[in-house]
């Protein structure tokens, strides 16, 4: 083995350790990413089916043996707590636009604080159903966003100002 | 130009009910008394969220769906007029209000 043999498999050596490293640390950014999102989006369905259920008690009159479910400030507090995380979500995730489930979002929390909430209504209307059914379209909504954001291209998002009319 | 912010914060921390028939703090107070004077007298107005501890939809729609129900001003007017500021969403909801209430009356 001369001395260019030498050299080439060093050079081979080199770029290959080099490649493999930039392998190495995009899959842990990604993987990271992707984990990080993905526990996001758990955390944001989990406050989906806390302010549904506490909803539900409410709208339907249900008086529970844990009353902090059926309190009003409590359900406003769920929907302060849902529409923070899917901001910051946004704000953080190029992929996600809040836009894109904004719809669904505007008819689960309308089903859950709209009417004459924070009045408590006489007697059940039967408002669990549209609580239910717009909390699961709106996790679909959700789920697809996340579906189509797994691709590589996803980076964080950069900051960009928003004007606030084009809704 | 006249510009007029209107804070929610101003008139309550934490908003009632949808009408004054339900309890204080209500939507219907904060529109009679703070967004439709403000509305008459300037040019631009601009309500502001911040530092308000949650507003209810019912809060929501009775303080800018009835903008267009209640007062009969037209969509595209209260578009030229007001600005929302605060909760992406929050904003995002006081917008759909109003056009709902154009759509559905």
């Amino acid at each position: 083995m001369d001395s260019m043999d030498i050299l080439k498999a060093v050079l081979v050596a080199l770029v290959g350790g080099i490649f493999g490293a930039w392998i190495t640390a995009i899959r842990a950014r990604w993987t990271a990413f992707s984990n990080d999102y993905s526990k996001r989006l758990e955390h944001v369905f989990i406050i989906i089916d806390r302010l549904a259920e506490c909803s539900c008690i409410w709208w339907e009159c249900i008086d529970p043996s844990d009353k902090l479910k059926a309190n009003s400030n409590y359900i406003l507090g769920l929907k302060i707590q849902l529409q923070t995380i899917i901001e910051s979500i946004d704000k953080d995730y190029s992929g996600f636009n809040c836009t894109r489930v904004n719809k669904a979002y505007q008819n689960f929390v309308k089903a859950c604080t709209g009417g004459d909430f924070p009045i408590r209504p006489a007697s059940a209307g039967g408002e669990s159903k549209a609580i239910l059914k717009s909390a699961e379209l709106l996790k679909a909504e959700l789920f697809s966003v996340r579906r189509d954001d797994y691709s590589m291209k996803n980076i964080m998002k950069k900051k960009i100002p928003r004007v606030e009319k084009d809704v | 130009m006249t510009h007029r912010y209107v804070y929610l914060k101003d008139f309550s921390e934490h908003p009632g009910p949808r009408y004054r028939r339900l309890g204080p703090d209500s939507a219907e107070e904060f529109r009679e008394s703070y967004l439709v004077p403000a509305i008459e007298s300037s040019e631009q107005v601009i309500v502001n969220f911040d530092g308000v501890l949650g507003i209810a939809s019912s809060f929501m729609e009775g303080a800018f769906g009835e903008l267009v129900r209640t007062h009969k001003y037209s969509a595209d007017f209260l578009y030229s007029k007001l600005t929302f500021e605060g909760n992406r969403l929050e904003v995002i909801e006081a917008w759909e209000c109003i056009k709902e209430a154009a759509k559905n009356g």
